[in-house]
């Protein structure tokens, strides 16, 4: 048995920076301690990226439970009722500083890379390997895993970010989603 | 689609006068199409998983990287996850270069085995894993 996960798609048309067709393959290989991805760009991919889970997390802020951004508890108390609860359960939170990424090969100066690698790790965390749990292909520390990626950086604009930017990495988080529902 | 993804199981069952246990490695190789060859940034790469019971989930050990120079036929490498156990960070070594000098393309390899599988190969045992290698390349690309 082999957790080997293969996926193709094309780019939507119309895209700055992209070539059109913009042929994206994703590869991914599952192994106990890390999962290795493959994202490639017109069969190209140039960096390397490994993240890792940094810090202590506390029970109740167990990965399945805490919200996606933004500050803890704010919809609870919008009311307004109980200033003096609210003041406790004002937390804010960036989900994003659980990760540690470490660029391997490619420009480390390179701003979008880290926010791109956080993102891609969320995902697993949260959604993926959650629903890989009752299938195949899960570690034996699923909190504690690796994962190393190996993208082209060329999806993504050099310079500035724009909103495109924004859309081809939804693009590609929805790609790697679709790639474990088959 | 211009990379496509084999997977192959290699053991050394059929083969004579070789000491490599009986443990067959299953080699998940992602290559340029065939019509696409003349891209030469398109890398090559390889991922060896090396257990004794295919059931078993594998252990992420090495991680190489390899690309030949534009203008002559030197090869750069660089580790890209280290392992302490020299013989396994050597084999992905030379399986990274040997792929980057012979197809002129960069090449990722990556190898993993269970931690029982680590220790007691012996050191002849890289050559025939890189013949393996190589050879399923050779009929992958033309």
């Amino acid at each position: 048995m082999s957790y080997n996960f293969d996926y193709h798609n094309e780019f939507p048309p119309n895209l700055d920076s992209i070539p059109c067709p913009g042929h994206l393959d994703i590869n991914a290989t599952h192994f106990s301690n890390a999962i290795l991805l493959h994202i490639r760009l017109n069969g190209e991919m140039n960096c390397t990226l490994d993240v890792t889970r940094t810090g202590l997390r506390p029970v109740e802020q167990d990965v399945m439970h805490r919200p996606i951004a933004g500050i803890e508890g704010s919809e609870l108390n919008s009311g307004g009722v109980n200033n003096k609860e609210e003041d406790e359960e004002l937390f804010i939170r960036d989900n994003l500083s659980d990760y540690n990424v470490h660029i391997r090969l490619g420009d480390p100066n390179d701003p979008k890379l880290p926010v791109i690698a956080t993102q891609i790790a969320e995902l697993y965390q949260r959604v993926i390997i959650p629903t890989l749990q009752r299938g195949q292909g899960i570690p034996d520390n699923p909190s504690s895993l690796d994962i190393m990626i190996t993208l082209s950086s060329k999806i993504w604009s050099r310079g500035d970010s724009t909103d495109e930017d924004f859309s081809k990495l939804v693009f590609v988080l929805k790609c790697i989603k679709d790639m474990y529902q088959r | 689609m211009l990379v496509k993804t084999i997977i192959k199981t290699v053991s050394s069952e059929d083969e004579e006068s070789n000491r490599f246990q009986s443990v067959p490695i299953e080699i998940i190789a992602t290559i340029p199409e065939i019509k696409d060859t003349e891209n030469k940034r398109i890398p090559i790469s390889i991922t060896l998983r090396h257990v004794n019971d295919s059931q078993e989930m594998s252990k992420l050990q090495c991680y190489h990287y390899a690309i030949p120079k534009r203008d002559s036929s030197d090869i750069i490498d660089v580790p890209l996850l280290d392992t302490p156990n020299n013989w396994i960070s050597e084999v992905t070594r030379k399986i990274s270069i040997s792929t980057a000098k012979k197809y002129h393309k960069p090449c990722y390899t990556a190898w993993s085995s269970s931690e029982a599988m680590s220790n007691g190969i012996s050191p002849m045992d890289q050559l025939y894993i890189l013949k393996k290698c190589i050879n399923l390349l050779d009929t992958l690309i033309v």
